[in-house]
């Protein structure tokens, strides 16, 4: 900016008229600089006074040093050897159009002349500007011009030594350093990750207010602060000591030197607010402490540097200003490190109740409400207390002074973004699991209501907002101008990196091995592919009950179709009349994962179909056996059997068992052994079906002796047979089955005497349950 | 103030005594300040704790900012249970 420039040029310059051209410059840089002006400046009021001022200053005997540190270190020395001088003087810069207040015109006029040097005065001012034109572009214009007429009223201190040159210097860096916020380029690009910074003007009252609690919460609300304890922030701590002024807010230790220029500053930070506080009303005060000016000032600006929004800064950074108070700034600092920036990080919420300053209604006003939030809070805190021992963990937070470093506000960002990430158009397919739960949940208490009839307990439930599914066809992006399509890869339009090709491999190429995993690999697939079609298919029940009536029957029949799908991935692809194989289905057996769904898909076939799944099972159970031994995951096949069981004729039943037992067709001479029989009798699994069938087959006997006597001959054959072989094997390694079927007894005492059922009762162990 | 009922949030942790365990082995005793979407923790008063047998010291660490994706797991410290340890404390130079 041209000003800026124009002042650069100053420090460095040694003529001494710089002062006076900055005077001469005011034209211009009226015209230039419009929004140093625009937000309600009287322009005539200014110029007039800058030009007293510049008459003043050109009064002041001839600076003798230009260089800029050394004016530099003298208005520093004016200012006093504080590291707040600097933030001082910044903060002054902070207020603009206080001079149209004539109190203050008059105040500023009869002022005695105290600056040593014009000169010195000169390069402050441009040192100041350049100090804040790092800090803040836009901001720095409009405070620009009230610097000279501040810094005219600063009070006179002694020149010093060249020690304090490179003190200056030193301070002005490091007083940026040591507060970020200052030091800190204006973001006009917020990064993803930072909290929102704006806050509404009228929500700042607000926030002093009571929050309700929550318990169902949608996509946010604007939060409050938290109850009342837990909003003692280090700042705030840092008033409460000072809060005996609010009963006397003008102390007598007043150096009327400085008052004009709290005034000024304080005024012109009102000014900031249309219509809150109107100049005439700080007429009435006489004026403040001195020295807690220098200690205001940095939280002042603080206060004002940290604001994003015009309009609330002002307004905050009344309420950030430590109350005027006797002792001096040092004391003024919050018990713990790091005061400018707690201040600044919790000035936002925080309401002072000793900013005296305030309009006096406004102070009031504000001051009820949070009397009404604190008996509130302690009233929510009573309430909500899990016991006693948290009423000693609130006064922990009462006197921890660290407390609410973390802002509401910031709270409810990462709430705000923790409840973004549980949208979801379909929270059955994102959450399945927590859907799910609080399903068991529900339904627990339901029932206990049911049995009991307490009043219904309201669980507090997570509402999550629940999105419409809109459809977004991502169009890539196309830029206009371009000869042909030119390509931007972007998270939804990725770019090919490497080009997989699948290349199908000869036979003669394979080895053994490889033809193996090949075949592995294929039935892992198959075995994907039909737990996806066995998820979907569990899943219909649900889908009918959400659905329309007119879907349901297109539900249905795509119900029957996976179900098909399902069945003929077990048993291989292209169903010849007759299964050629059971290899399929075996090897889809040998693998963990499909032992686990053959038996979730059961009970969704057709009885033909899971006889044939059984039997095959059967058939080839020894083998299975012998694959399962490290997984052991058979058993699980032994619920759905059972159930199978119940619904299949006598027939499968003894066919079945023929199977099972690997019994020969005909009754005649055994076998010498019975391989199959033993591996099927020593694996727990193998031992549990087999009498799970026996079992049915005793009921089926039982229970329709009569109609069935034609029929129960196959049965009764092979229950011989059976028995026989059950006899002859030997007892080592019999498994332990899961269940022992209650009416073995009986159906062995059919077919064998009396000592030969005890033998194999005890070899079967069924009194032993 | 309950804010997301069936979540967990740190929130609710805020300004309370945790202790927090790192993947590196560290554990770290402090106040939780502030949490931001990834769980990263701003810890005050932040004392390391370092446990040989049924000994411990620690060692005062002051201010700790952990990236979330190192913590393992973190638990609040009851301050009245956090007296009655079997552990007995001793000097850094000791551990």
């Amino acid at each position: 900016m041209f000003r800026y420039e124009s002042l650069e040029d100053c420090p460095l310059d040694e003529d001494e008229d710089a002062f006076q051209g900055l005077g001469e410059e005011d034209e211009e840089i009226d015209q230039f600089n419009d929004d140093t002006f625009g937000s309600g400046a009287v322009d005539d009021d200014w110029q007039e006074a800058h030009e007293r001022l510049a008459e003043l200053e050109e009064k002041l005997p001839a600076a003798v040093n230009e260089q800029s540190g050394n004016g530099e270190r003298d208005e520093m020395d004016l200012l006093g050897d504080h590291e707040e001088n600097l933030a001082e003087r910044l903060s002054k810069m902070v207020i603009e159009n206080e001079l149209e207040d004539p109190a203050i015109m008059r105040a500023v006029q009869t002022r005695p002349v105290l600056q040593p040097q014009p000169g010195s005065l000169n390069s402050s001012i441009w040192d100041g500007s350049e100090v804040l034109r790092r800090i803040r572009g836009p901001l720095l214009a409009q405070e620009m011009p009230t610097v000279s007429v501040l810094e005219y009223a600063l009070p006179q201190r002694p020149p010093q030594g060249p020690e304090d040159d490179r003190d200056l210097s030193e301070r002005a860096l490091p007083r940026r350093s040591t507060s970020p916020v200052i030091g800190s380029p204006p973001v006009r690009a917020v990064p993803i990750g930072t909290p929102p910074k704006q806050m509404a003007v009228p929500s700042f009252n607000q926030q002093i207010l009571c929050p309700k609690p929550v318990h169902v919460r949608p996509p946010m609300p604007p939060r409050y602060p938290a109850p009342y304890g837990e909003r003692m922030s280090p700042n705030q701590l840092c008033s409460v000591p000072n809060s005996s002024l609010l009963g006397h807010p003008f102390p007598p230790s007043v150096p009327p030197v400085l008052s004009p220029l709290q005034r000024a500053q304080l005024l012109g930070g009102a000014q900031l607010q249309p219509g809150r506080m109107s100049p005439s009303q700080f007429a009435r005060v006489p004026g403040f402490v001195g020295s807690p000016l220098a200690a205001m000032n940095p939280k002042l600006l603080q206060g004002r540097i940290g604001q994003m929004l015009p309009p609330a800064p002002g307004f905050r950074a009344f309420f950030s200003a430590p109350p005027p108070t006797t002792p001096p700034p040092p004391q003024q600092h919050p018990p713990g490190p790091g005061p400018h920036l707690q201040n600044l990080r919790s000035q936002a919420p925080m309401f002072r109740p000793d900013t005296t300053h305030l309009h006096p209604q406004h102070r009031r006003l504000l001051h009820q409400r949070q009397q009404q939030n604190r008996n509130q809070h302690r009233n929510l805190n009573g309430a909500g207390d899990r016991g006693s021992h948290r009423s000693s963990h609130q006064d922990h937070i009462r006197k921890d002074p660290y407390a609410n470093l973390m802002l509401q506000r910031e709270k409810d960002w990462v709430s705000k973004i923790q409840m973004m990430q549980l949208q979801s158009t379909d929270p059955y397919l994102d959450d399945f699991y927590y859907q799910n739960y609080f399903e068991k949940l529900e339904k627990l208490s339901a029932a206990e209501e049911m049995q009991g009839d307490g009043p219904k307990k309201e669980r507090t439930k997570l509402i999550t907002p629940q999105v419409a599914k809109l459809e977004h066809t991502y169009k890539p992006v196309q830029f206009e101008g371009s000869l042909g399509k030119l390509t931007v890869s972007s998270v939804n339009n990725p770019r090919k990196m490497i080009d997989a090709v699948v290349t199908s491999r000869s036979e003669d190429d394979e080895t053994k091995e490889k033809q193996v995993r090949d075949k592995r690999r294929k039935t892992l697939f198959i075995i994907e592919k039909t737990y996806s079609l066995l998820l979907d298919v569990e899943d219909y029940e649900r889908r009918y009950l959400l659905s329309l009536e007119e879907e349901r029957p297109a539900l249905m029949d795509e119900r029957k179709h996976k179900i098909c799908c399902m069945y003929d991935n077990l048993r291989g692809k292209l169903p010849g009349q007759e299964r050629p194989s059971d290899d399929h289905f075996v090897q889809i057996m040998c693998i963990r994962k499909g032992k686990r769904m053959v038996a979730r898909i059961l009970p969704f076939l057709s009885t033909e179909q899971a006889a044939d799944i059984l039997m095959t099972t059967a058939r080839n159970l020894p083998f299975l056996i012998k694959k399962d031994a490290q997984d052991e995951v058979l058993p699980c096949l032994l619920s759905p059997f059972s159930l199978l069981l119940y619904h299949l004729p006598p027939v499968t039943v003894t066919s079945l068992l023929q199977q099972l037992m690997n019994l020969p067709q005909s009754a005649a001479a055994p076998a010498p052994s019975n391989p199959h029989l033993s591996a099927v009798l020593q694996n727990k699994f193998g031992l549990s079906l087999l009498l799970v069938v026996l079992s049915r087959g005793e009921d089926l006997q039982s229970s329709d002796a009569a109609s069935e006597l034609a029929q129960s001959n196959p049965w009764t054959e092979v229950m011989f047979v059976a028995t026989r072989e059950l006899l002859r094997i030997p007892q080592t390694g019999l498994a332990k089955p899961i269940s022992i079927p209650t009416n073995l007894v009986s159906l062995f005492s059919r077919y064998v005497d009396r000592q030969k059922l005890n033998l194999l009762e005890t070899k079967l162990q069924m009194q032993i349950q | 103030m309950n804010y997301m009922p069936g979540t967990a949030s740190l929130i609710e942790d805020i300004d309370k005594k945790h202790l927090v365990l790192l993947r590196d082995g560290r554990t770290l005793i402090g106040f939780l300040r502030s949490i931001d979407q990834f769980a990263n923790l701003v810890l005050h008063q932040t004392v390391e704790r370092i446990h040989v047998g049924k000994k411990y010291g620690d060692i005062p660490r002051g201010i700790f900012v952990v990236r979330g994706e190192n913590v393992v797991l973190l638990g609040e410290i009851d301050l009245e249970k956090e007296s009655d340890t079997p552990l007995q404390q001793v000097s850094i130079e000791e551990i």
